[in-house]
């Protein structure tokens, strides 16, 4: 596949450890090489994609998602991955999100991100969240884009174990937010 | 790559010294106990039990990265399936989550300004996996029954219902959180501590409960029906 021959002509830092065809080998493969981030073609999983994505979640919730996208893929099977490459990307755009997805996992287990307390933006964030703004008019309200926001979530989620917005409510009630 | 494996020759204490969660498997299958040293097939046969299916089952529970062949993916007695998942389903709404209720109850009663917001947020939450269960055994289990039975059912399919398979791991995460790191400190502790047992307990089980749907139910019906 091109993937592999972009990535041997260049350094080192990035390795494909294993290309395989289907759910099957993949599973194994995750199992046996232990991979920092999977990228996964969703037309090529067919339908359960999903499906085969919360079942690596579950067994390996430490391996990073991206999706490989070559043609249309719906909304929502776009959102379960972490990130998502497209056939148009730069090559150095791709290595630069591979290393992030990379160092991203390392900042989690290394430096526990999990417990910092949250930043004063964050904190901001929290407050609307339980507000019951959506993450666009929050990236309105603070001027920051929609996807700013929801690293700020991502990390929130990391920091404090709570992921669901009436989970965050109570958080933010709690800690005297709101 | 399975290092490890329980097999149906095995002793079942043998199993529950390994791991002792699988005493709840028990009640699932509709087994007793009082079966002294005897062999899981022994026991599973007695009963009128899928010896094979109940290994598979306490294989899954204790080896993380255990998957399932696609013979033993085909060996599967559909039927003994639905009953197990049905029964797991009652048991978590009808005796875990209920039991865990009491506990947050008690703790809701000494919060004088969250008392109510911790238990809407409970509440909310049990209806959540109330209505995942609802939908399976409305839409899902029905539909695999039919294709067990020969029939040809119409407008559904496996692909439905891993669409609509929603996570209902999120919340309850949230609630342990809560109950141990955010409730102020001087709140029932001991309560605290003992429904956060609970609360992992149930949470491990859930989680190795949608392992088994997406690793046994899903392949198994795409089977039957690509078989069809």
């Amino acid at each position: 596949m091109g993937f592999e021959r972009l990535f041997s002509q260049q350094n080192n830092v990035i390795e494909i450890v294993k290309s395989v065809y289907d759910d099957e080998q993949l599973l194994n493969a995750i199992n046996s090489y232990n991979p920092d981030v999977v990228l996964i073609n969703p037309a090529l999983t067919g339908s359960n994609t999903i499906n085969l994505i919360n079942h690596i979640r579950r067994q390996w919730p430490a391996v990073y998602l991206v999706a490989l996208v070559y043609s249309y893929v719906e909304r929502n099977t776009l959102a379960a991955f972490d990130d998502i490459i497209e056939i148009n990307d730069t090559l150095t755009n791709i290595t630069k999100l591979l290393l992030n997805a990379n160092s991203l996992q390392e900042d989690n287990s290394a430096s526990g991100a999990e417990t910092e307390e949250l930043s004063a933006r964050e904190s901001d964030i929290v407050a609307l969240v339980a507000k019951g703004h959506t993450n666009k008019e929050i990236a309105d309200m603070l001027n920051i884009s929609v996807h700013t926001v929801i690293t700020h979530r991502k990390n929130i989620s990391k920091k404090t174990g709570i992921k669901s917005i009436s989970g965050l409510t109570m958080y933010a009630i709690l800690n005297k937010l709101i | 790559m399975k290092i490890t494996e329980f097999t149906t020759g095995m002793k079942l204490s043998d199993l529950l010294i390994s791991n002792p969660q699988l005493i709840l498997m028990l009640p699932r299958f509709g087994l007793g106990l009082g079966f002294g040293d005897k062999k899981v097939s022994d026991i599973c046969n007695a009963h009128d039990v899928s010896a094979s299916l109940f290994t598979l089952i306490c294989n899954i529970y204790t080896f993380d990265n255990y998957i399932p062949s696609p013979e033993q993916i085909e060996q599967i007695d559909g039927d003994s399936l639905l009953k197990y998942l049905s029964a797991s389903h009652k048991y978590f709404l009808e005796k875990r989550l209920n039991h865990i209720g009491k506990h947050i109850e008690r703790i809701a009663a000494q919060c004088d300004n969250y008392g109510k917001m911790l238990m809407d947020f409970f509440t909310g939450y049990k209806n959540e996996v109330a209505s995942h269960f609802q939908k399976e055994e409305i839409n899902t289990f029905p539909y695999i029954s039919a294709l067990l039975r020969n029939e040809q059912p119409k407008d559904y399919s496996i692909d439905d219902y891993v669409k609509e398979h929603d996570n209902i791991e999120d919340k309850l995460n949230d609630l342990i959180n809560i109950i141990v790191k955010y409730l102020p400190e001087d709140i029932l502790p001991e309560e605290r501590i003992s429904v956060w047992f609970d609360l992992v307990q149930v949470s491990t089980d859930l989680n190795k409960h949608a392992m088994i749907e997406d690793t046994i139910l899903v392949p198994f019906v795409r089977h039957i029906e690509r078989s069809k």
